[in-house]
Order: structure tokens, then sequence, then C-alpha cells
């Protein structure tokens, strides 16, 4: 888990991110506190033609058939360079409610794929039940998938590749979990946890790392 | 009980007043048939003849007696082959018009069996081809004797199928590489001989001389007649009980097949197998070993299991006959084939399976739910985020 701001690691209970502070409330303030709605395949850029647009209504309906509790959607944008598209995806997930989307698909089980056709960026977000379904190497293998095509701006054919990968990561994960009803809950124990500032034991430990490799300490005598 | 007794009671009176129900049919009056034309009027009205009770009546009669005759017929004898008959098939049969027709009542066609005409006296396979060969002479006998054999199996007349030559030769062959001894074997009519001034002692001589080759003169249907030329050399080192042995084995390994063509292929797979019994009676020989030379001696044991020492005799018994050999190598082919498509189709359907396990079409994957903790203030979201660029200018990066 990364902070969408800074990319430093973030503790999976921290309020605000260590390094740069940034929250939701930062993100709020740039994008907005309002609610909106957005469609499972929102193409804010236009960049998608009535034939790919169906095909990927198609195959929007088979994952949420394979899939009954996630929630699947692609947000397709121009944005301008001050956008960053990782920060749009975190407050889209908070703020955003998917038209047509019902109560057993919170944006908590959202896989949320963002394009912007300006940047020339594409990712994915992910809810926090989703983000223990889909690990980060899997994702990135998902997005590399469709690179080729995202490179020839044939979002269509990109968005339907990534998500087959998708489906196919998550069938994976889930047969998986189902071999290790365990797993699920030790990949959540395992997650990073930043220090607290406040744990005086482990400021020591790090001190001490510090101080073996004869680094100078800032602002301890 | 009274509910019993009314449902008795309706019952008898609904049966008996169904059994005293009848159709009304509608009564015909002679003024009636003049306004009514037979054919309802398709049909000029002097193509269809009139038809009175007495036509009637006759027509009756007369089906009547062609049952009785059928009936009879079916106990009498069998009927006498007039035409070639097929099998039975369902046609139309329209009686002669003399037969069927009395005076102005022309009958329908009916729908019959056309029976077929019974094969009186089938000929027997045998008789097919033991018809009267011409004797060996003149052409035909150069064509047996006048050149030396090109070939191990000698038959200008074509007494063999196709089929049944084409194996022999290819036995014939077999031997010819894996044997010492050849074996040229010359095939006549059961009712034919070798001409008078032919020795076939003498032809062996001159055809083959000190050559290691058995020349064999058969005659198809009758193998005790057959005759079994061995060079010079092996006739003045064996024994003649081992060549009676021989030709004795032959003949009642032949014997045994039914067929004619049977036995010609029987006679030569034992005459193959008994040469190489006898090539290592003569092995034996040259090393110095004292040859039997009784009946009762070669049937011993240490005598008659030679020919199970080495290989060639051993598959050469294995294998039963040139047919059973080409069978065998054209089924591998298949074999080969078949567990090539059935590998191959496992492959595939597993391949199919294992694709299709994680395709969308699959059915419906449920995970556990999960209560996770918030995080940066997120409700459903605490920044889960992978990306990357596709901007080619700029490289790509992940993020």
């Amino acid at each position: 888990m990364k902070c969408p701001h800074c990319s430093r690691p973030v503790d999976h209970e921290a309020e605000t991110c260590y390094s740069c502070g940034y929250s939701l409330t930062l993100a709020e303030s740039v994008f907005g506190r309002n609610f909106v709605q957005m469609n499972r395949l929102h193409d804010a850029a236009h960049c998608l033609r009535k034939p790919e647009r169906d095909a990927l209504e198609d195959i929007f309906d088979q994952m949420e058939m394979r899939f009954p509790q996630l929630l699947f959607c692609v947000y397709l944008g121009a944005l301008n360079d001050q956008v960053r598209l990782n920060e749009l995806g975190f407050w889209l997930l908070n703020h955003a409610e998917v038209r047509g989307a019902d109560f057993a698909r919170p944006n908590e089980n959202a896989v949320l794929v963002l394009i912007d056709v300006n940047t020339k960026q594409a990712g994915i977000s992910l809810g926090y039940f989703s983000e223990i379904l889909l690990p980060e190497d899997e994702g990135y293998r998902c997005l590399q998938a469709a690179r080729p095509f995202l490179v020839n701006a044939a979002y269509g054919q990109a968005v339907a590749t990534m998500f087959r990968k998708i489906g196919r990561a998550l069938s994976r994960r889930a047969r998986y979990l189902k071999r290790n009803p365990a797993e699920l809950e030790e990949a959540i124990k395992r997650r990073p946890t930043v220090p607290s500032v406040s744990d005086s034991k482990a400021d020591d430990e790090r001190d001490n790392l510090m101080i073996v490799e004869g680094s100078v300490v800032p602002g301890r005598s | 009980m009274i509910r019993a007794f009314s449902i008795l009671a309706l019952w008898l009176a609904t049966s008996f007043t169904a059994r005293a129900a009848q159709i009304e049919l509608p009564e015909w009056e002679k003024s009636d048939r003049d306004h009514y034309t037979l054919g309802g009027g398709l049909w000029p009205t002097g193509s269809v003849p009139d038809i009175t009770d007495e036509d009637i009546e006759r027509a009756a009669q007369i089906a009547e007696n062609e049952e009785k005759a059928k009936n009879s017929s079916l106990n009498g004898p069998p009927p006498t082959p007039s035409s070639d008959g097929r099998a039975s098939d369902l046609v139309a049969v329209t009686r002669p018009p003399s037969a069927g027709r009395i005076e102005n009542v022309s009958l329908k066609p009916v729908v019959g069996l056309r029976v077929p005409t019974p094969m009186l006296m089938p000929l027997k396979i045998e008789e097919v081809y033991a018809h009267e060969l011409p004797p060996v002479e003149g052409e035909l006998k150069d064509q047996y004797f006048s050149m030396r054999p090109d070939y191990q199996l000698v038959d200008p007349q074509h007494l063999l199928t196709e089929q049944k030559s084409h194996d022999i030769e290819r036995f014939l062959e077999y031997h010819a590489d894996e044997a010492k001894f050849d074996i040229c074997l010359m095939l006549f009519g059961g009712t034919q001989d070798i001409p008078a001034d032919i020795s076939l002692e003498q032809k062996q001589q001159e055809w083959f001389g000190d050559q290691p080759v058995v020349t064999v003169a058969y005659f198809l249907e009758h193998p005790e007649r057959t005759r079994i030329q061995y060079g010079a050399n092996v006739h003045e080192k064996l024994a003649p009980a081992v060549f009676e042995q021989i030709f004795q084995s032959c003949v009642r390994e032949a014997q045994v097949a039914e067929t004619a063509f049977d036995q010609v292929e029987r006679f030569t797979i034992e005459l193959s197998i008994r040469l190489y019994w006898m090539d290592k009676l003569l092995q034996r020989q040259e090393a110095g070993e004292t040859i039997a030379s009784t009946h009762e001696e070669l049937s011993q044991p240490q005598w008659q299991n030679l020919d199970q020492e080495g290989g060639v005799a051993a598959m050469a018994t294995d294998t039963g006959g040139g047919s059973e050999i080409a069978s065998r190598l054209m089924a591998l082919p298949w074999l080969w084939l078949g567990l090539g498509t059935m590998v191959v189709g496992s492959a595939l359907g597993g391949g199919w399976w294992w694709w299709r396990r994680d395709s969308l079409a699959a059915k419906p994957v449920l995970f556990p739910d999960l209560e996770m903790p918030s995080r940066l203030g997120g409700i459903y979201s605490g920044g889960g985020y992978v990306g990357i660029s596709f901007d080619v200018s700029t490289g790509q990066h992940e993020v």
C-alpha cells in the first residue's frame, strides 16, 4: 500500500500519510467534496466507438456474472497534467456511485480501471476488499498485457484485454483461496505496517541501526 | 350404498343405450343413383363403367377365390423359378387385363410383395475354380519350365486370388531374406500334372545347381500330390527320412485348412519352418554330430525342437501366415495413429479444460466476506493502485 500522492508506503490503518500527510481530505480539496455518479463504462474522453462500447459491456456482464461480489468499472478521461491518476482513482472510489451497481457490490469491492489519454497513463484503483484479491504484481501484469493496445490508442481493445486478464487473475486467486482458506486472513496480517511516530521502541531500533551505519541522526543529540 | 347402486344403474343404462345406438347412414334410392356419377365427375362419364350389384358380387367372389388359391399355394410345392428375383420389395402389382377384368368391372391395382425367386442348388465355392484346366503342354508348359523362374511363386495360370497370391509372395520373399534355403513354389491345378518329359529333379539342377533352393510343385486342392525337389548336395547329406518327415508335416498342416488357397498358405509356412529345421540339421551334421536317420529318432524332442532355437522359425511360427504378417504390419500404423489421436485429443481436452476453468464463462466465484480497516480517511478505498505509463516518448514506468 502506497500513498496516492507521494507513493511512499502507508500503514494499513494510517489516517494520513506519514511522509506527506496526504489523506482523503486533501483529495477532496482538489476534486471536491460532493458525491458523483459514473457509469460502469465511463468514457469522459469519448475515445470509444459504439462497437467497442458494446463489446466492453458484454465483458462487464460476464465479469459480474463470474464475480457476483465485485464491481468493475472504467474511467477514460482526458486529464490535465496537474491531476494524478492514482489520486483521482482514490477519490472516485470514495465519492463516486456507479450507476446500476447493486448493494452486493460496494465500492469497497471495486476494480476501477483508469486511463488518461492525455498523459498516457493507465492504472487500476482498488477498494479495500479487491486489493486483497488482486495483488500489485497481478495488476501490473494485467496492465502490461494491455500496453500494446494502449500504445496504439486502441483503448477499447486495451480495456477488454485488461479485464480478461483481471478475470483470470481473480479466478486463480479464488482457486487458491479455496484450497487455502486461511490464506486471506494471513494476507491481511502480512500487510506492511509503518512504525508509528510515538513508538519509542521502534525509534530506538532505527536509531541503533543508523548509528551502526555511522550516519548522523538529525535532531538527536 | 345408495351411491353405489345409483352408479351401477347409471352404468347399465348408458351401456345399453350405447349398444342400442346406431349410426344413421343415408339410404340410396334408385332415383338418386342417376344424379350422382361414379368418380364425382372428375372423369368423363363414359370412361367410368357403371357398376351394378351383380358386378360387385362377382368381384367379391373373384377376390374370395384368389384368397383361397393363395392360401393353398402356401402349403403346396415351392414355386418354380421364372425370372431373376431380387430382394422382396413392396411394389404395386397390376393384374393382367384378362385375369382381373370381368366384363366391365376393372379391379384396382393391389399392393403386394414381390417374392424373390429361390436359387435352386447353389454352386459350391469349390466348384467355382475347380473347372477343367488345360493340360500342361505347349505354351503353358513353356511358361512353367522353359526358363528359370524369376520369382519365388510361379503361377502363370493365376490359380490363386490376387490377395492370396500377394500374401504368399510376400511370405516367400520374407523367407528368402531370413532363411538359408529359398523356396520356388510352382502352382498347378488339381487336375493337371507335370508333363512326362519334364523331370523336376533335372530342372532343379538346371536352374539352381548347388544353390540352396527347394523347388516345390504344388497341386491345388491336392497337397498330397506335392513334389518337393531338393538340391543334389542336400540329398546326399541327409537321410530320406528327413525329407519324408518334411513332406508329411507340410501335407498334414495343409490339410488342416478348408479352402484350397489356405492350404497353399499353410503348406508354405510349414515348409518354411521345416527348411529352417533342416538347415539346423545340416549345421549339426557339419559340426560333426550324427543326424538321426529314421522317423522314430527324428520324432524325439532333441531333433524336433531345433526349429525353436532361432528367431526366424519362431517368428514364422508366431505369425502363422503371410496374411497375418501383412495384417500385423498394416495394424501397426493404425495403432500408432490411434494412440497419437488419443494423446492429441487428451492434450486438447486438457488444454480446453485448463483454459475454460479460468474463463469468464465459468461458474460464479464467491469470495469470503471480510471486514477491512480504513486508511487515509477513505471509506471504500485507501488508495490501492497500480499503474503504468504508455507514453512511448518518455518510456514506461510503474507508479
